[in-house]
């Protein structure tokens, strides 16, 4: 049937740079959008004012500090200096869009290619759009003020300079939006987002142990034979090809600009069959079924505690497990015990130096970061429920109860992480176990006190956080609220600690703690009470702002 | 004097300007399959909301089971069944474990539990799904696990907002015939549903919402009796002409001239 005129009255043709403007905004609506809603509608703003104001001091600062680089660099002959300065441009170009793509999603290209644009429009539009993150912005002002140095410092190289700078944009922009795409297609299955954040958590935690846990060992020639293995990576490496076409003849000047165009196309091509993947509408499927009889599961029973508080805690563990950023922050307690005890105190001796704190002590900040790190899931109790929030309000179980099960199952977490932190320690160290009498003590206190705070702040400022991703699971005035909560905490056993030397009267601590855990206890048991009445009262609100 | 298990007394629910639900009275006694329908936005899922403690209402009373709700909301739902809007799942479980969760916190001991969980997932044929995580479910598969849910306990009164709505027809025809068993032995079921057909056919009384308001109740033949429609003389409304009459604004034909 035919198309009526009427039907293709006021239809335009659009180019590239009409869907680009759309886009953009789009952007800037879904973020008016979002400061919407009245109680987040002040946070966000100010804390959007706080970061841009951060950003373009730093990002005045340091590009500064780049046509320093520059000129120095160019000055005193010194491409090594060029070099440092390129691949640190490199880093930010690189990484700082993923990070600041996996914690902030904003516009799904996915859905871009449902509108009439056609492939090479695609592409077009999201390498315009990769310009446009603010990491990459920093990152062009970096190059160009390196460029602004080198011009000062050394005219000539300047002029050389200004071919391989253009080529190693082009690489970084078509690189980076190649992985990006690449990530977005790991990152969109549940299964891929939770083993990408477990195999960067693991990656951070062993670079961590290797650097002031095992290389030390070493000593000063072990780091150096470290970095001189890794000579042959840099001098093949976009800055390192783009450093060599700068400082040398015309001849590996031709060859060096020839790498990098390789090298951008490469990248390129991946990110075009990625973009035509998307734009042919791939479709994510995500695990395998399994077949055969359902096998029966009794649930858990602990003692103590009634059936229904045990389900909840099943519950609430079978949860807390699932999310790998909290199995990391699960074990990092005992990796850091770990780095102690292997490290001989290089840990230690680092982070205290000129602070007069007796390295011995160290044994107690493993158990002390075994109670903040998952601290989070107690102060943000319902954060996970998500829309199962309705179910705790549909069954028959009581607030009370809810959250004595979500406070159970914490402490659960935390008795692990605290058994694994200690047995290496007790294994690997000469421990003092006053000191762990009374660390153990303070930890009590600590969790008590968290548990009467957490109960509070879940039920008045919930935060909806996503299992296995990389998003923020508390707010800006919980995590404030926390921070004070601990330091409150570590004040006032170390005033019992100060008092008990002031009056030359050991015994002074264990009893200043546990009188302090008992107080702490009966404010517990009051906030418990006070969080379930708010519980009750408030279902519609909490589940509001859950999802 | 029928047995109501259901009743409203000039129930309301405000959200700031917006009246929701304005003075609803309602009556539904026992082994009713009462279809609650309305347009988008009259108030369904609201009521439905009241009716099953996720919402408070502004004034107006409940009574379910012969219990007032706003006393005795927890002995309550220990004798309901509810599929919401939402679903409310907890999607991070799998569903054997989410089955087997919900049945304790509805007090079942962990034998009953369990056992109860491996013929819900066989009867709602989700036994290859079983140790999936519920997150990786279909629509339809979360649906179903959520129905599988609201019976675990074998409640007296089945709460369910859209249950049919992204089920594929098997696994519409398997909801159908539980839910008729449910009836049949002395259950009763309250359903919001868009699909019309679903309702004439299953459902013994009808309630007609608009603007929060109680436009029409009673028996599908009750409501037959009560609309006339020019030119429909001598034959039996359907539900869907019923419902169309009750509610009326059709869209006229002349509108979107350009589509």
């Amino acid at each position: 049937m035919a198309v009526t005129a009427t039907a293709l009255a006021g239809r335009q043709p659009l180019r590239a740079a009409d869907h680009f403007r759309l886009l953009i905004a789009v952007r800037w609506q879904s973020y008016r959008n979002s400061l919407r809603k009245s109680s987040v509608k002040r946070a966000k703003f100010l804390a959007a004012a706080f970061t841009w104001l951060i950003a373009i001091i730093g990002g005045l600062g340091s590009a500064l500090a780049f046509v320093g680089f520059g000129y120095a660099a160019g000055s005193k002959g010194k491409s090594e200096v060029l070099g440092i300065g390129l691949f640190a441009v490199f880093l930010l170009w690189q990484f700082a869009p993923i990070l600041f793509e996996v914690t902030s999603p904003t516009i799904n290209f996915r859905d871009i290619a449902r509108y009439p644009v056609t492939l090479r429009t695609y592409y077009l539009l999201h390498l315009a759009f990769g310009l446009l993150d603010p990491s990459v912005l920093l990152s062009a002002t970096w190059l160009l003020s390196l460029w602004i140095g080198l011009l000062v410092g050394r005219p000539m190289w300047a002029l050389k300079a200004v071919l391989p700078f253009l080529a190693f944009a082009a690489f970084n922009l078509l690189s980076n939006r190649a992985v990006l795409s690449l990530l977005e297609r790991i990152l969109a299955t549940r299964r891929g987002r939770e083993r990408t954040l477990a195999l960067v958590m693991v990656l951070a935690m062993v670079a961590q142990v290797a650097i002031y846990g095992v290389l030390p060992r070493g000593g000063e020639a072990a780091v150096k034979h470290f970095f001189r293995s890794l000579l042959p990576i840099w001098v093949w490496s976009p800055p390192g090809v783009t450093t060599a076409a700068i400082s040398s003849g015309p001849a590996l000047f031709a060859a060096a600009i020839a790498a990098l165009i390789a090298y951008s196309l490469l990248a390129g091509w991946i990110l075009r069959g990625r973009l035509r993947a998307n734009f042919n509408g791939e479709s994510y499927s995500e695990s395998s079924r399994r077949s055969g009889a359902v096998q029966m599961q009794s649930g858990w029973s602990l003692p103590l505690v009634s059936e229904r508080i045990s389900a909840i805690v099943e519950k609430e563990v079978r949860y807390a497990l699932r999310d790998s950023r909290t199995l990391l922050n699960l074990a990092s307690p005992t990796g850091f015990a770990l780095t102690i005890v292997l490290g001989r105190g290089m840990f230690a001796r680092v982070m205290t130096q000129g602070m007069h704190i007796n390295i011995s002590n160290w044994q107690v900040h493993p158990s002390v970061a075994s109670l903040i790190f998952i601290s989070y899931l107690a102060y943000n109790s319902f954060g996970t429920d998500a829309s199962g929030f309705a179910r705790w309000a549909l069954s028959p179980a009581t607030s009370r109860d809810v959250l004595i099960g979500k406070n159970v199952a914490i402490c659960m977490l935390w008795t692990a992480s605290l058994l694994g932190v200690n047995v290496v320690l007790i294994a690997g160290m000469n421990l003092s176990y006053w000191l762990l009498l009374l660390t153990l003590l303070g930890v009590l206190y600590g969790g008590l006190a968290i548990l009467a705070a957490g109960n509070q702040l879940s039920v008045r400022i919930p935060t909806r956080f996503e299992v296995g991703a990389m998003t923020k699971n508390l707010s800006e005035g919980v995590m404030f609220a926390s921070m004070l909560l601990c330091a409150a905490v570590g004040a006032s056993i170390w005033l019992v600690y100060r008092l008990s030397r002031l009056l030359a009267a050991p015994w002074i601590t264990p009893v200043g703690i546990i009188a302090l855990t008992v107080i702490t206890a009966c404010l517990y048991v009051l906030s418990l009470r006070n969080a379930a009445r708010y519980l009750d009262r408030n279902i519609e609100k909490i589940s509001a702002e859950l999802q | 004097m029928p047995d109501a298990v259901i009743e409203t007394l000039s129930l309301r629910r405000a959200f700031g300007d917006l009246l929701a639900v304005d003075g609803l009275d309602l009556s539904v006694t026992r082994q009713q399959f009462f279809g609650f329908l309305g347009p988008n936005g009259a108030g369904k899922s609201t009521t439905i909301r009241m009716l099953t403690g996720l919402l408070k209402p502004t004034s107006g009373t409940i009574r379910v089971l012969g219990r007032d709700f706003s006393s005795d909301a927890v002995a309550i739902k220990q004798r309901i069944g509810v599929v919401p809007e939402g679903l409310a799942l907890f999607e991070r479980l799998t569903g054997n474990q989410l089955l087997n969760f919900v049945g304790r916190m509805y007090g079942l001991d962990r034998d009953t539990a369990a056992n109860r969980s491996v013929e819900l997932l066989e009867y709602m044929d989700l036994r290859d799904a079983a140790e999936q995580l519920v997150a990786d479910y279909s629509h339809g598969m979360k649906k179903k696990i959520a129905l599988a849910a609201a019976v675990i306990h074998s409640p007296e009164i089945l709460f369910l907002d859209e249950p049919f709505e992204g089920v594929d027809a098997v696994a519409a025809t398997t909801l159908k015939r539980m839910l008729q068993r449910f009836i049949q032995r002395g259950g009763t079921v309250f359903l919001t549903s868009h699909v019309l057909e679903v309702v004439e056919r299953l459902c013994t009384h009808v309630g007609i919402i608009q603007h929060g308001k109680l436009v029409a109740c009673g028996s599908i033949q009750e409501l037959r009796a009560g609309v006339s429609i020019p030119g429909a003389e001598g034959r039996q409304l359907t539900l869907e002409e019923i419902f169309l009459k009750v509610v009326g604004g059709v869209a006229r034909e002349d509108e979107l001239a350009w589509l």
